[in-house]
């Protein structure tokens, strides 16, 4: 169990082809926490990659939470591509070898670790079965516990019924493990290395500082976020945006929401469409703007009857 | 609210499968019983509450939920040494160099050049690395984070759209390929009056097919086809032997014929983000990435924030770009307007999350003259026919 610890704001969201995205789970269940944004999922998920339901890294923003999120300075915007462009260029050949180092080093402590593993396996699997061979109808059960007791004495025992076995057939057919034929792990870390990844902190950039664009939506999106509904992209059900009174995780939405210009003219045909679609899924169908004032005001429409 | 309305036919009946589990975020406590037991059963929906109600149970199983989704995201991606694919980004090529291809993952991804150097394209490299089957490196001689080939790769892919559409297919299991027409390629020169007549220049009028050689015997000796006059009734008096002729002559507005055999495919008008993206292939055993049989759905991307539904002109240029499915003239009517003589998705994603597939069809309701009710049994004739026995069985 690994309890999410507080990262450092305000973090970088990385922007990669119009496109704002968090890679690291720390920041992201942070994000959740502590500033009611979900997000959304949209990588494959490695431990089970074929299905589209739990979906994994990295967790895209909408346009609106990545501005949310700079507006209220928890978060800054960076270029990723160029990020990793210059880190590229500028690493330095000692960091690189010492990267690599670990790397290769991490990866021998991980065959190790699997070379313990399988033998502590064999030993109680060539246990259990030597007990079987020998034994009575207890074997099994005393194998187990042999087994479970103590790896040194688990070995013994392999070494022993190896050479004693009638059958050498099942220890010669599969080799001992080793270093060399062992299983290795090629891991992919989720976040760049900060080697050749050193995104500028906010206080240190001398131009502009990006800003993601403020959409028609976003009074109505901040507005409803301040009362503490999570908003989540609705386009499947012909909205803006869906919104949820606490975490999707654990809430159905409430409302079906459009963020309008104050003077837009609607169509009655779209009011009359929106009232069913909402009142047919058992949400309301909610449009709101910003009036001259700057104060945000919000509608619900239902589908009623005599 | 939460409780299922009784008159609610769809409720009742069509509940499962109506339920699409994307539709929703997941309870990620349900990824570990998947994970663990390895059973195919998914969790149901409904588990989740309405509001908040402030009680330490809701919170503690928010807490689980979260916690359990926290943990799933941390879930490292790696590949054994027996699987081992290693390859190198070039960004000059915007591809990555396979060096050892291996495992069945290649069946249909990858490319190989004339020197039988394997490439894998831009989707391609992302989606194998975030799966955790690819270990990708940079030409610098260090290997990617997942955050590096997104940073790398993804502009390549034409953005996270067109990304999203494949990967979200490739992981239902589906074989994608890009089509001819991914890139928008300056092929502008040819003039856009040179190519074909599109849909608009398809519009005739509705009886064109010519009648078997005896009618048209019969026709030509006893009967003459004269325009109908510009004024006056459409039907004048005369004397009329057929019903076809009568017919024929109500057939007054012009109709739409699609092409029903194979035209020229012309791609040059289709403009992004109408342009055919991806060719896609359900699933299958024995497919050749050399010789891909013709593909299954041809896939368009547009992003629902930024476009609307294609004009007919955009439409035309599309459909243009596709080959007609000759199979459809030989269905039955009811098919054939459902199918259409071609077809292709278009997808369209708010912000990813929500990847929907549109089905355009190319769709002529003109499928020969239906008063002849020789095809589906159920012309006029037969209705004629129906109205008669009514009548004397009324008597």
């Amino acid at each position: 169990m690994t309890t999410p610890t507080i990262p450092q704001e305000p973090f970088p969201i990385y922007l990669v082809s119009s496109s704002y995205l968090l890679y690291d789970a720390t920041v992201i269940s942070h994000v959740r926490r502590t500033h009611r944004m979900s997000g959304c999922l949209t990588g494959t998920l490695p431990q089970i990659p074929q299905q589209n339901i739990f979906l994994g890294l990295p967790l895209e923003l909408m346009i609106e939470e990545a501005l949310l999120l700079v507006d209220k300075g928890a978060g800054y915007i960076v270029d990723d591509v160029h990020v990793h462009e210059h880190g590229l260029r500028d690493m330095l050949e000692v960091d690189k070898h010492q990267f690599l180092e670990e790397r290769e080093e991490g990866q021998r402590r991980g065959v190790e670790e699997y070379v313990r593993k399988v033998q502590e396996k064999r030993g109680v699997f060539v246990q259990g079965r030597g007990n079987d061979e020998g034994g009575g109808v207890d074997g099994g059960g005393q194998g187990t516990e042999g087994g479970r007791g103590d790896v040194a004495e688990g070995e013994t025992v392999f070494e022993n019924s190896s050479v004693s076995n009638s059958r050498p057939a099942a220890t010669t057919a599969v080799p001992a493990p080793t270093a060399a034929n062992a299983v290795m792990y090629y891991p992919t870390p989720a976040i760049s290395h900060p080697i050749y990844h050193r995104p500028p902190v906010p206080w240190d950039i001398r131009t502009a500082p990006l800003r993601p664009q403020r959409t028609q939506g976003y009074p109505l999106y901040k507005h409803l976020h301040e009362r503490g509904y999570f908003l989540s992209p609705g386009l499947r059900f012909g909205c803006q945006y869906m919104a949820y009174p606490g975490d999707p995780l654990r809430f159905h939405s409430h409302f079906v929401v459009n963020g309008l210009g104050w003077d837009e003219e609607i169509e009655m045909r779209d009011v009359v469409g929106g009232g069913r679609l909402g009142t047919g899924v058992k949400k309301a169908w909610m449009i709101g703007g910003e009036d001259g004032t700057g104060e945000v005001r919000t509608f619900c429409v239902e589908w009623g009857g005599f | 609210m939460d409780e299922p309305e009784d008159g609610n036919i769809r409720n009742a009946q069509n509940n499962i499968q109506d339920a699409d589990l994307s539709d929703e975020t997941q309870d990620f406590r349900f990824l570990n019983l998947l994970n663990k037991t390895g059973t195919t059963a998914l969790p149901r929906r409904g588990e989740k509450d309405f509001e908040p109600d402030g009680t330490d149970l809701q919170d503690r199983v928010l807490n689980e939920s979260r916690q359990a989704m926290h943990e799933a995201l941390l879930g490292e991606r790696k590949h054994s040494s027996k699987q081992h694919v290693s390859a190198t980004w070039r960004p000059s090529q915007r591809m990555a160099e396979v060096h050892v291809a291996r495992g069945p993952h290649f069946k249909t991804v990858g490319k190989a050049d004339r020197r039988g150097v394997l490439w894998l394209l831009p989707e391609e490299t992302i989606y194998l690395v975030e799966r955790g089957n690819l270990e990708c490196w940079w030409e610098e001689g260090v290997p990617m984070s997942l955050q590096g080939v997104y940073a790398s790769a993804l502009d390549g892919c034409g953005g996270l759209e067109r990304y999203q559409v494949y990967t979200y297919l490739k992981r239902a299991g589906y074989i994608l390929a890009r089509a001819p027409t991914f890139f928008h390629d300056d092929d502008k020169v040819v003039e856009r009056e040179e190519r074909g007549e599109g849909i608009i220049g398809t519009i005739r009028p509705a009886t064109t097919t010519p009648p078997g050689i005896f009618k048209q015997l019969f026709t030509s000796l006893f009967l003459t086809r004269t325009k109908p006059p510009p004024f006056g009734p459409v039907i004048a008096q005369g004397t009329y032997r057929t019903y076809d002729s009568i017919y024929s002559r109500l057939s007054i507005i012009p109709t739409h014929h699609p092409p029903h055999t194979p035209t020229n495919m012309v791609a040059v008008a289709s403009e992004t983000p109408f342009r055919i993206a991806y060719k896609v292939w359900k699933p299958q055993p024995h497919f050749r990435k050399s010789d891909p049989p013709p593909a299954d759905f041809l896939v368009a991307v547009a992003s629902a924030r930024e476009t609307s539904l294609p004009t007919l002109s955009q439409l035309s240029a599309l459909f243009d770009s596709v080959p007609v499915d000759e199979k459809t003239g030989g269905k039955s009517q009811f098919r054939r307007l459902k199918d259409g003589h071609r077809k292709c998705l278009v997808s369209q994603s708010w912000d990813t999350e929500v990847t929907t597939f549109i089905k355009f069809a190319h769709v002529g309701f003109w499928v020969g003259p239906i008063f002849y009710g020789k095809r589906e049994g159920e012309g006029w004739r037969e209705i004629g026919r129906w109205c008669r026995r009514e009548r004397t069985r009324q008597r």
